[in-house]
């Protein structure tokens, strides 16, 4: 697991989680996305990601019930595991040094 | 398999799951107010689908997801071989199109009920004379009253088909179709009136106030429509009639075709006779009634009733044998065209059968290839369901197609089948594609779908080792099916052939019958002179009119001869049979068994229609009331009856028609002419033809034999007439060889559409052998490489493929002809008696077939010999 580095949406869903906080829920999560990175993800590629992350151990989930907003149906909140912030950690400062020889030739061109 | 399988499947993460369709849901509303609800629910159906796609049961795809998928891969699949994907759509397409249109004509004139109130319990009521060659008649005013008086029905009711002529003061006369009916004739139809009333039994009483019932379109041409029509004073043959009431617009006289009765009718006029103040043998009527208790029922009573009255009126029955025939109503009105529709039927089901054969036998060919592509994808981890699914799909959208491709095929067909029906055919104008067809068409698209699918299941027995030894496999297992499915197309084909080949044999045999007569140059104008000028009281008026319009039309320049009849030959069927009697050599009257078809003409008509004398004269104008009764026969009768006399100066007991009083009179046989056909398709009756000058009619048919265009022709008629009686109208102006084309317009009809059939059956045919074979020799290709390095010539390679296919092409002609026998012997009713027998039919198709289909076979056989040995043997 150390040498593992996520995907770049993982990466893109585990950082909107945390800027959530305690409202990290699906819909929300998307809504988030859009905003920020203007990308709206495909309702599949959203969930199956989710359950990835979940499943690799990068966040864990819990429901809350909810109401008639929602048919009734609870919400899963997503929460970054301490596994999934080193993952996140360790994907930043590998990215990092890798950008930062080019940083300034990229700024001149 | 239920809808909850498209969405993400549940025993995985329930909780997952529920809170994945509640984002969903919660995005639902918040958009469907930021968006508007039809957009909000798109996006939400988008989302879902897309979620199936990931999150499905069955192959990680849920079914939604996936067939559209599959569908997709489908369209590229179909679009990669578009002349199979062709030849597939319109095979089916063909086969179901053209049975679509058929089963529309058939249950829009066959099945649909007749439009009138339980139709199913209305009867015709028919006089039947056993003793007279079964010759059969309209009823009798007293024979009316017995029906009535029976208790055998509900409701009874006559009426009498009569021209008439509307002549309104300051509206131009008319010449219209209507008719006499007793007072509770319509009210047996059960059909109610739009406007007023029906007419009533008290109505149709002598010296009852003469009133009238106008049809629909009467009223909305003559009198625009008129609100206030009912009780408006209107004048038929310068007869005042009041109006009491409107029919229905889609009210029709849905009449037997021997009764002549127009379909669509101007009036109803409450006949107002004496009924039984009328010779039993005076026949006008067609009853129709209402039983309650079923036709076998009605029949059994009637002819208890029949033995009675034969006893009781021996003078009137004599040895005719008098009976009543009684019919269904609908049976009655189909049954000319009964036979014809049902040998289209047949037609359509068997061009179905050859579609359906074809679309099969494509399909396995295809089958075949595409196993090796299910291998390979079984081996790659596909799920044998995913396979299938696929040949479903498969299935489903060339099934798709064809079904389209065929309800627009029957759509237009239906359009323009009733253009070229022959009128005869009742009920053709209301026939047209509707619900039921629409749910024939698409009971046929699921059948064929589920064939076709069944047979691309092959595909689905794909393991991941067949990719190996697919070929050798599929040659095997499928060949025999394919090669039965081409035995029994082209034996279908040979079926459908045959019976083109007897139908055209029927239609050349009719045409090239010799009508008696010189059809070319004779222009004919149908009269019906008005009764109040007229009256039969005083029939010298009558005879005066017709012969004084002959002698205007002869003065005419370009006008040889005219005359009048009371019915042209081939104008229809009719009543006009009717027994004679003679004296044999040791003077015994001889009346049993005689039964001759009767016209009434003036003289210069015979001329006119060029009839050919073969003894004695034909009429002229010293023929009259004041001199002895004369008639004119034809050449049968006089074989018959005086086969080694001069039948010239003979006597002849006419029927009851021709009595002035109780005495049947006797007249002298003057003149013997060609027979004329005046039937289509009968040879054998008997004709007598009595003179006009003894016998006055005032609706006849005038003839006139001329070299002037018709317009001339027509303006001298309508010239000579107006000088005559300027408001006695004229109707159905046509060449008499209109009549003979129209006779044979039925046969006609039947035999394009089977000729058509069949075409397409022969095509369809010859596409499926030559498949078939295309397909073997794409097979063998490995083989044939093989064989050719090893030394064998071209043409042994075409001889060896040719022989395949000749093979079957063998088997389906000796398959062929047996079924095609037994097709021939069921159509022998619809065709003309001049043809004998199937044979020539039979060894025509057959060999038109066999050449055809060895062509089929020689294309890809040669094909193959020209392959070179090394470019066969690289091919796999």
């Amino acid at each position: 697991m150390s040498g593992e580095f996520p995907g770049e949406f993982e990466q893109m869903l585990m950082l909107t989680i945390m800027q959530l906080g305690d409202d990290a829920y699906g819909a929300r999560v998307r809504e988030q996305l859009a905003q920020e990175v203007g990308r709206e993800p495909s309702e599949g590629a959203l969930y199956t990601t989710l359950k990835r992350l979940e499943s690799k151990g990068y966040v864990t989930a819990h429901l809350e019930t909810a109401g008639e907003e929602r048919g009734g149906r609870p919400r899963r909140y997503y929460r970054p595991t301490d596994t999934g912030l080193a993952t996140l950690r360790r994907s930043r400062t590998a990215l990092l040094r890798l950008w930062s020889p080019i940083e300034a030739e990229l700024d001149e061109a | 398999m239920s809808w909850r399988d498209w969405l993400p499947n549940r025993s995985d993460d329930p909780g997952f799951t529920n809170a994945m369709l509640g984002d969903l849901e919660e995005l639902r509303l918040r958009e469907r107010a930021k968006y508007g609800r039809i957009r909000a629910e798109w996006r939400h159906a988008r989302r879902l689908l897309s979620l199936g796609r990931h999150f499905g049961r069955g192959s990680g795809q849920g079914l939604l997801g996936g067939l559209l998928t599959d569908l997709r891969s489908s369209i590229r699949r179909w679009a990669a071989t578009p002349t199979l994907t062709v030849v597939l759509a319109l095979s089916l397409g063909l086969g179901i199109g053209a049975s679509t249109a058929v089963f529309s004509v058939v249950d829009g004139v066959l099945l649909s009920p007749l439009p009138y109130p339980e139709a199913d319990r209305l009867i015709v009521v028919e006089p039947e004379f056993p003793g007279q060659g079964g010759r059969r008649g309209p009823t009798s005013p007293p024979e009316y009253l017995d029906l009535a008086a029976s208790e055998v029905f509900e409701n009874v009711g006559v009426a009498w088909y009569r021209p008439g002529a509307m002549t309104d003061d300051g509206i131009d006369p008319e010449d219209v179709d209507m008719a006499f009916v007793s007072g509770d004739f319509l009210q047996t139809l059960g059909v109610a009136p739009l406007l007023g009333r029906l007419p009533a039994a008290t109505d149709d009483v002598e010296g009852a106030p003469k009133v009238v019932l106008l049809s629909h379109a009467t009223w909305q041409r003559r009198y625009g429509g008129d609100p206030d029509i009912v009780g408006r004073r209107v004048a038929f043959d310068d007869d005042p009639h009041t109006v009491i009431g409107v029919m229905p617009e889609d009210f029709r006289m849905l009449f037997p075709a021997g009764t002549a009765m127009p379909p669509s009718l101007a009036a109803w006029v409450p006949w107002g006779g004496v009924y039984d103040a009328y010779n039993r043998n005076w026949r006008v009527f067609t009853a129709i009634g209402r039983v309650s208790s079923g036709a076998d029922q009605a029949q059994k009573k009637l002819d208890a009733l029949a033995a009675t009255l034969r006893e009781r009126h021996g003078d009137a029955y004599g040895e005719s044998g008098f009976k009543w025939r009684v019919d269904r109503l609908d049976a009655a009105v189909v049954a000319p065209v009964r036979g014809l529709l049902g040998l289209l039927f047949a037609a359509a089901w068997l061009v179905l059968g050859v579609g359906c054969a074809n679309v099969a036998n494509l399909m396995l060919a295809r089958a075949a290839r595409d196993q090796h592509e299910a291998c390979v994808r079984v081996a790659l981890g596909a799920s044998r369901w995913r396979v299938l699914r696929q040949a479903l799909a498969d299935s489903a959208l060339i099934g798709g197609i064809g079904v389209g491709f065929g309800v627009v095929l029957a759509a237009a067909a239906l359009r323009v089948l009733p253009a070229l029906a022959p009128a005869d055919v009742p009920r053709i104008e209301s026939v047209a594609l509707d619900w039921t067809e629409l749910g024939y068409a698409g009971l046929l698209s699921v059948g064929v779908t589920l064939v076709l699918a069944l047979l691309l299941t092959r595909a689905s027995r794909a393991t991941a080792g067949g990719v190996l030894r697919v070929h050798r496999t599929v040659a095997s297992n499928a060949a025999w099916t394919r090669q039965t499915l081409v035995a029994a197309q082209i034996a279908l084909s040979l079926v459908l052939l045959v019976g083109a080949g007897l139908l055209l044999q029927s239609f050349l045999a009719l045409a090239a019958l010799d009508p008696g007569y010189e059809p070319d140059g004779v222009l004919t104008v149908k009269l019906s002179l008005v009764d109040t000028h007229y009256p039969y009281a005083e029939p010298s008026k009558i005879v005066d009119f017709y012969r004084d319009l002959a002698t205007r039309l002869e003065d005419t320049a370009g006008i040889t001869h005219a005359g009048a009849t009371s019915q042209l030959p081939l104008d229809g069927a009719s009543y006009s049979l009717g027994p004679y009697g003679f004296e044999n050599a040791s003077g015994e009257l001889i009346e049993s068994g005689n039964a001759a078809d009767y016209r009434v003409v003036t003289p210069g008509l015979l001329e006119a229609m060029g009839t050919e004398v073969v003894a004695g004269r034909l009429f002229t104008r010293t023929d009259t009331y004041e001199t002895p009764r004369v008639v004119v026969i034809d050449d049968q009768l006089a074989k018959r009856v005086w086969p080694d006399e001069d039948p010239v100066g003979q006597q002849l007991l006419l029927h009851g028609g021709f009595a002035e009083g109780d005495e049947r009179p006797w007249a002298e046989v003057v003149g013997v002419v060609r027979h004329l056909r005046h039937h289509p398709g009968t040879i054998g009756t008997e004709q007598i033809y009595a003179s006009h000058q003894q016998t006055a009619q005032r609706t006849m048919t005038v003839a006139m034999r001329t070299d002037l265009p018709v317009s001339d022709a027509l303006a001298a008629v309508q010239t000579a007439i107006r000088e005559l009686n300027p408001i006695q109208p004229m109707r159905e102006v046509r060449p008499l060889n209109a009549y003979l084309a129209q006779a044979l317009a039925t046969t006609r009809f039947a035999l394009d559409l089977l000729v058509a059939t069949s075409l397409v059956a022969l095509v369809l045919a010859v596409i499926g052998t030559y498949g078939i074979v295309a397909f073997i020799v794409s097979l063998r290709v490995r083989e044939i490489g093989v064989r050719m390095a090893l030394g064998a010539s071209p043409r042994r390679i075409v001889g060896a493929m040719a022989t395949t296919g000749a093979r079957l092409v063998a088997v389906g002609v000796a398959l062929g002809i047996p079924a095609a026998y037994a097709f021939a012997s069921t159509i022998r009713g619809l065709l003309f008696e001049a043809v004998a027998t199937p044979g020539i039919g039979v060894l025509v198709g057959s060999i038109v077939l066999a050449t055809i289909g060895v062509l089929a076979v020689l294309v890809p056989a040669r094909r193959a010999a020209r392959l070179s040995p090394v470019e066969a043997l690289r091919s796999e």
